[in-house]
């Protein structure tokens, strides 16, 4: 196309003006969110770049996180109009360029980009039409359905309508540039055009004009809008935390320290920060968190938000003077408190977003500063600290009692047999808790038929620390850890396998923090990898009573299934073991499974607000028994299990739905085993 | 207003406590150790009215051998201000009046216009070392106190009794034992602890307080762990009246609490 401003030079100047204010103003907030940001403790976020690279193009390029169910078509359209966005922005930076200097930039003119522009145009504008018919008559429940996400999809519409308008009537009037393709489109629209060639012409003008102008005025108006996340996606989908999913952040020197923990938004790192820029507020995390479904007073959406309007709302005030903490964001509103205890940090949010923002980092932030600083922790979990602080276990049980449920087993501790090639870490909860010390003994009965060399560490062995860096106690954890640690020294383990998730992640992915690296398998890693050594073996017909097959639903523990990505190896053991039908709990499993309500601490604090978590778990299990019959529900999770119990009992099915540990699956269908099945 | 919390060091509650050889002590080895639970609510009240009162100071004193004073730390920790061990080779085998007395010895010293004990501690469980203090200093004693609020050299003490509470006053120094804090002992802060494992605790030894031994009074003959606990009995045959029966049966022979 020819520029309406070719050979003008007040209409060449007029257009530059327009875009020095837009982009001008563009940049003025731009560079007010930055300083806001530089308020953030830093962090370090460059460690492997290929992953980052990886994750640019898969994630952020590749729309991947988009594509999620249930959001298939909506991400479909939410890919297009990004993606149109790319292609028709150098289109668009062609015309900018064309109409000041008259020159074009290579590529634009070929028929592959004039075809993909008018592509685009379209799917964009069909993407539009969906977001609008959903804002207006399918409201999401969790979506701020606000003027912002109007003023956005109309603007973006009347870029389109613009560009196939000038497109259109260029076509018309006869101002295609020579030797540049047709866009098709434009061709295609060209006959039914009612204009005369006139009127085309200054049809043409106003809406090259309106184009330009209005890309102009959309710079100057995103920044002011959670629309931002176009720009800031970019970077904070490259600076995501490459640490395991499971781990939390080590407080370095955590003795010498004088704020730990989130007590302003000056102690949250700069990526969290920017995490807040770029919510665009779809809600998604908010769809997937148990607290909110259940009637806590936590929105994970919230928390994000949150950080972002205290920082917009006081960030300029800190800016300018270096001594003002700002307002503690665990005080930000009078439920923030509460919200934040109500955190399972089961993961499903972090899952679930788009654009990798980290909520569950700022929760524990503030916790941390809420337990660290203010000492300020309900009291049932207080009493779950103090516990571990003193009897190395957050129920309170005796130090001594420790190795109990192992009393007649013979099974060696490593003071006993430091040569054993696996260390068995127990964990409290199959230590202390009746119903977990039957899961304990299972494993056992596991590793000795699978000719496994083991060894516990009775009355040494002390609790991982996961309660207490979960709850914000890092300081606990750090004493924990490193006691455990010690230990393991002492008695040179490398390999080490755990049957609790919460073990299994704290040691496989956090005391590498601390400098104590080992191998770590969960048990349902492990047997999954005796099977196929050929080294556990079940008996033939065990467990298949009649012949017939029991169902035995699934249920997958965050810190294994999210947190870790364990999802196919319980699952593998359960197709494995003879005489056994896995059900899926569908659509709440693998990555959407839900949290059964202990995680995060949660164990060991009150639940009083809403529905229990595991109450609505075990309405999920139920659903998917009335689809497909069960008679169990496996974990592979102690916490897990406590929970699905006292859910089944509470609604009377723990006789029809026996809740499980998959190790009890396992040991119940071994050979010249005579028991009954649990 | 300067208050004393009065605490003892005793095993931790989660601990399994047992008898030494000779069975006339505890085997000490592996015992986690902590301020007694009371002792615990005392120094928590006394923090709850320094929350109220900026002017408020909280001094800790044990008596006790050497560690005993992470149960100082643990109070200072809480927020206490100043701490003081009273030891020494004579403090091991003090009785509940010589730790009075070497406590009203700290008493004179310091001066609090209130001292806070545990209305027990949990290990010996007599109740005697407050109201003996109160005794010796010849100040006057409330027991079983929920909560107190001074004012002009008096004090108003909440007093738990059967069904409700009364509040007393007293008009000058006086010698509480705690019942329970309004809220559970605080939660120490991280740089609460890091700053009390910092903090400076004086010692004072017991014979240069002026106290003696002297022979015992009192003579423990004997100390044995409570027989373990049979498993439960759960009633499973016969048609529910014969199962109430039976249930009404052993009730009375067996359990005889009919």
């Amino acid at each position: 196309m020819i520029a309406p401003t070719a050979g003008n030079a007040l209409l060449v100047a007029v257009l530059v003006a327009v875009w020095a204010v837009g982009w001008g103003l563009f940049a003025r907030r731009a560079w007010q969110l930055y300083r806001y940001l530089r308020l953030g403790r830093d962090e370090d976020r460059t460690q492997r770049p290929a992953r980052r690279i990886r994750d640019e193009l898969v994630v952020y390029l590749g729309q991947q996180k988009l594509f999620k169910r249930p959001y298939l078509v909506r991400g479909l359209a939410h890919a297009f109009i990004f993606w149109g966005f790319a292609v028709i922005t150098i289109g668009t930076v062609d015309l900018f360029l064309s109409g000041v200097f008259g020159f074009r930039v290579p590529g634009t003119g070929t028929a592959l980009f004039v075809w993909t522009v008018d592509l685009f145009a379209i799917l964009v504008i069909a993407s539009i039409a969906l977001a609008l018919v959903r804002r207006l008559f399918f409201p999401p429940p969790r979506m701020h359905v606000a003027l912002d996400g109007y003023l956005i999809l109309g603007g973006i519409a009347f870029l389109m309508v613009t560009l196939l308008l000038f497109e259109t009537t260029g076509l018309v009037a006869g101002v295609a540039a020579p030797g540049f393709a047709d866009p098709p489109l434009a061709r295609l629209l060209h006959d039914l055009w009612p204009l005369g060639d006139a009127a085309s012409a200054a049809v043409y003008g106003a809406a090259w004009w309106g184009h330009l102008v209005g890309v102009a005025a959309f710079a100057a108006y995103l920044p002011q809008s959670k629309h931002l996340h176009i720009f800031t996606t970019l970077p904070n989908v490259f600076f995501r935390s490459q640490r395991p999913r499971g781990a939390l952040d080590l407080i370095d020197g955590i003795e010498e320290r004088e704020t730990l923990g989130a007590g302003s938004v000056r102690d949250l790192s700069w990526k969290q920060l920017l995490d807040g820029y770029t919510c665009t507020e779809c809600g998604r995390c908010s769809d997937q968190c148990p607290a909110l479904a259940t009637g806590k007073p936590l929105d994970p959406q919230r928390i994000v938000l949150d950080v972002r309007d205290q920082l917009l709302r006081q960030g300029g005030r800190l800016v300018l003077d270096g001594s003002d903490r700002g307002t503690p964001p665990a005080r930000w509103s009078a439920t923030k408190v509460e919200e934040l205890w109500s955190c399972t940090t089961c993961g499903g949010c972090v899952e679930a977003c788009p654009v990798t923002i980290e909520h569950i980092d700022k929760i524990v932030d503030m916790r941390r500063w809420l337990a660290m600083m203010e000492g300020d922790v309900p009291p049932e979990a207080q009493r779950a600290l103090t516990n571990i602080e003193r009897a190395g276990n957050p129920w309170g049980q005796p130090r001594d009692a420790r190795a109990e449920w192992a009393a007649g087993l013979g099974v060696p501790t490593s003071a006993e047999r430091p040569d054993a090639e696996w260390l068995y870490f127990v964990g409290c909860a199959a230590s202390y808790d009746r119903r977990n010390q039957r899961v304990a003994r299972s494993v056992v009965e596991v590793l000795r038929a699978s000719g496994v060399s083991f060894a516990i560490l009775g009355n040494e062995e002390t609790c991982n620390g996961d309660p207490a860096r979960r709850i914000g106690n890092e300081y606990l954890w750090q004493t924990q850890a490193r006691a455990n640690i010690e230990t393991f020294a002492r008695y040179g383990v490398r390999k080490v396998i755990a049957s609790c998730p919460h073990c299994f992640n704290t040691i496989a992915n956090e005391y590498p923090q601390l400098g104590g690296s080992y191998e770590v398998v969960h048990t349902a890693q492990l047997v999954q990898r005796l099977v196929t050594e050929g080294r556990l073996h079940f008996a033939p017909g065990a467990g298949a009573s009649a012949g017939a097959k029991e169902r035995v639903a699934y249920h997958d523990p965050c810190y294994l299934g999210r947190h870790n990505g364990i999802y196919d190896e319980p699952r593998g053991v359960m197709d494995v073991v003879p005489g056994v039908d896995r059900v899926e709990v569908r659509p709440h499993h693998r990555e959407r499974g839900f949290c059964c309500g202990a995680g995060g601490g949660r164990m060991w604090m009150e639940e009083k607000v809403g529905q229990r978590v595991n109450h609505r778990r075990m309405d999920q299990i139920l659903a998917a028994d009335a689809a497909t019959p069960v008679t169990k529900v496996a974990s592979a999770c102690p916490f897990c299990l406590i929970m699905l119990d006292e859910a089944a009992g509470a609604k009377g099915v723990q006789e029809r739905i026996k809740p499980i540990d998959l190790m009890e699956l396992v040991a119940a269908r071994l050979p010249e085993k005579e028991t009954a099945t649990p | 207003m300067k208050l004393l919390v009065c605490i003892k060091q005793t095993p931790d509650s989660t601990v399994r406590v047992k008898v030494g050889p000779g069975g006339r002590s505890i085997d000490e080895s592996g015992v986690t150790w902590a301020i007694a639970p009371y002792d615990e609510y005392a120094v928590e009240m006394a923090l709850e009215r320094k929350d109220a009162d900026a002017a408020t100071t909280v001094a800790v004193v044990t008596v006790g051998p050497p560690r005993a004073k992470d149960a100082l730390r643990q109070a200072l920790a809480m927020g206490a201000d100043e701490a003081t061990l009273v030891t020494g080779a004579e403090a091991a085998t003090l009785e509940g009046l010589g730790v009075a007395r070497a406590l009203a010895a700290v008493v004179a010293e310091a001066k609090p216009d209130l001292v806070l004990c545990g209305r027990q501690s949990s290990d010996d469980d007599q109740g005697f070392v407050g109201p003996a203090l109160a005794e010796v200093l010849g100040w006057p004693h409330v027991a079983a106190v929920t909560n107190f609020t001074g004012a002009d050299g008096a004090v108003d003490v909440w007093k738990e009794v059967e069904g409700g509470h009364e509040v007393w006053r007293a008009s000058g120094p006086a010698v509480l034992t705690v019942q329970k804090s309004e809220k559970e002992p605080r939660y120490p802060s991280l740089p609460g602890i890091m700053k009390a494992k910092k903090k400076e605790i004086p010692e004072k030894d017991v014979a240069a307080l002026g106290i003696e031994g002297g022979a015992p009074r009192l003579e423990i003959v004997k100390m044995e762990p409570p027989a373990a606990r049979g498993g439960g009995k759960i009633l499973k045959d016969g048609d529910t009246r014969q199962t109430a029966a039976e249930l009404v049966r052993l009730l009375r022979e067996e359990a005889k609490v009919l």
